[in-house]
């Protein structure tokens, strides 16, 4: 029987009057990768928000290596473990490639092995080693995202927040980001993506759950919501 | 004739570095919030009659200054806790009049405890002046010069060198990305207001010996502060600090060469008149940016 690491249960926010997620559940084991998959607009993005502590509930649970986060801020989530990735990179433009990974280290920064942990990520992305004195700005959009998953993994995720990590990139840099999600999977993170990308997303997941307009509307195995004709026919053309 | 020159040229840089202490204040915490801080004026009004207050009450000079600066310093952290914080999710332009209502109420404050009459600080220095060539050069502005310039380096270390720093650009640049770093983006708003409001009391202390200070300083200070702010571009520092010393100047020579009495209107014509032909400040954003 596998620990669960992060359970949501009857989540409900909104933005003013207008609810965005109405009252859903997801449950995450430890080491597992789970894709969210849905259209625009569903609520991925505040589903991730709220699990970062940045979007306020109006009603449910997070509850986090079985402790219940309602009074944990969002600095204190990273601290714990809790990483996200956000959606559109969202790295520090006017920082450089290197400030941006030590940054990411905030919160563990009176830690002795930060150094290393930049040598180590140096090694995982070459290419950021390569500009590492650049202006995040002057990256590519691949090369930004890379930069933030970087950024990311400096925290020493237990939970590892992905959303929509292929927007706007080439499918040649999407596939590449894809290995990477696979090789941290490998490696034992535990990984939440989140994805309009539904197909490759389903491929890496152990289980994934579909969201439709703020409620969790389908969920299985990744194989299994792949070849299910319903999300086939919605999400993945046909 | 050039001596006159080197006159109005040492006065004006003297002022200039104030005001670029000042606008350095503004732009600080523009940048962390994108308010418009319009009390920051009155945290030199602290730092001036602070010390005067205190040295009143039988403080020597060389402990009313700290403790005068540290009192700013506690005003400028109450002014975030008590006064910005509160009002959480509130728009910018509220968030401005917040800063407006406060600097009212500071000056207020200031009225009825310490009084209405204008004080003079001594010269930091027993020597009031040197003859530089033919003009007279006040040790007072060596000292305002020294002071700012440290001042100026000391912020550039805190901003490249320390992660506190870091971590303020981070969350100007990008507040929710700061967050999701486990950046305490409240309390970060909270230090950029703290060091805002020592910057403003240093400048009213350093200046307090050639312009006298009063409980309404802060108004004029203030304003002039973020017409430098907002010449140099709001939001580079760099800026903030040109931007200074040419408001400095262009009121020294109007002073000097044209009439007194049109000093205080050089500002608000250099604002108009720079602001039309370069609508970002010298030195206004060119931001980088790649979607």
């Amino acid at each position: 029987m596998s620990e669960t690491l992060l359970d949501l249960s009857g989540i409900r926010t909104g933005y003013g009057r207008i609810e965005a997620l109405h009252g859903l559940d997801v449950t995450i084991d430890k080491g597992e990768t789970v894709a969210l998959v849905g259209a625009n607009g569903a609520g991925k993005s505040t589903l991730l928000r709220v699990i970062s502590g940045l979007q306020p509930l109006s009603g449910g649970s997070v509850t986090f290596d079985g402790d219940n986060l309602a009074r944990c801020k969002a600095a204190d989530r990273v601290h714990r473990g809790i990483v996200q990735v956000p959606e559109g990179r969202q790295v520090f433009a006017g920082l450089s490639v290197e400030d941006n990974l030590t940054l990411g280290a905030f919160s563990r920064r009176r830690d002795k092995t930060v150094p290393d942990d930049l040598d180590a990520m140096y090694q995982r992305f070459p290419i950021l080693k390569e500009k590492r004195r650049l202006h995040a700005g002057n990256l590519s959009g691949g090369q930004q995202q890379m930069l933030a998953m970087a950024r990311a993994l400096m925290a020493k995720p237990k939970l590892l927040l992905l959303d929509e990590p292929s927007m706007g990139l080439a499918p040649l840099i999407i596939d590449e980001i894809f290995g990477i999600i696979t090789e941290l999977k490998q490696e034992g993170i535990t990984i939440f993506v989140v994805e309009q990308n539904a197909s490759e997303a389903l491929a890496i997941a152990d289980r994934g759950y579909v969201l439709e307009t703020g409620d969790i509307v389908a969920t299985g195995s990744g194989e299994m919501l792949l070849n299910d004709d319903s999300v086939k026919a919605a999400y993945l053309g046909g | 004739m050039f001596s006159e020159f080197f006159q109005f040229s040492f006065s004006g840089i003297t002022l200039g570095a104030i005001y670029a202490l000042v606008a350095l204040g503004f732009t600080l915490i523009y940048n962390a919030s994108h308010v418009i801080n319009f009390a920051q004026g009155e945290f030199l009004m602290i730092g001036g009659m602070g010390t005067v207050v205190l040295m009143d009450a039988g403080a020597p000079i060389y402990l009313a200054i700290p403790g005068a600066i540290v009192m700013a310093g506690i005003a400028g952290v109450l002014l975030h806790k008590l006064a910005i914080a509160p009002a959480k999710n509130a728009d910018v332009v509220t968030l401005i009049i917040i800063t407006i209502g406060a600097s009212i109420f500071l000056r207020g404050l200031a009225q009825i405890f310490w009084g209405k009459d204008y004080h003079a600080l001594p010269a930091f220095s027993d020597t009031e002046s040197l003859s530089v060539g033919g003009a007279v050069l006040l040790t007072q502005s060596l000292w305002i010069l020294g002071i700012a310039t440290l001042l100026v380096v000391a912020l550039g270390l805190f901003f490249t060198r320390t992660a506190l720093g870091k971590a303020l650009l981070a969350t100007s640049m990008n507040k929710d990305a700061a967050s999701m770093v486990g950046i305490k983006t409240g309390a970060i708003l909270t230090l950029a207001f703290g060091i805002a409001a020592l910057l403003g009391a240093v400048a009213g202390v350093i200046v307090a010996p050639i312009t006298f200070t009063a409980y309404d300083i802060g108004i004029m200070l203030g304003l002039k502060g973020f017409i430098a702010a907002a010449i140099g571009g709001l939001g580079s520092s760099t800026g903030a600090i040109l931007g200074g010393l040419l408001l400095g100047l262009a009121e020294a020579y109007t002073a000097g060469y044209i009439s007194s009495d049109y000093k205080d209107a050089v500002p608000f014509v250099l604002i108009l008149v720079i602001l039309f032909f370069l609508p970002n400040g010298l030195l206004g954003s060119r931001a980088v940016e790649r979607v």
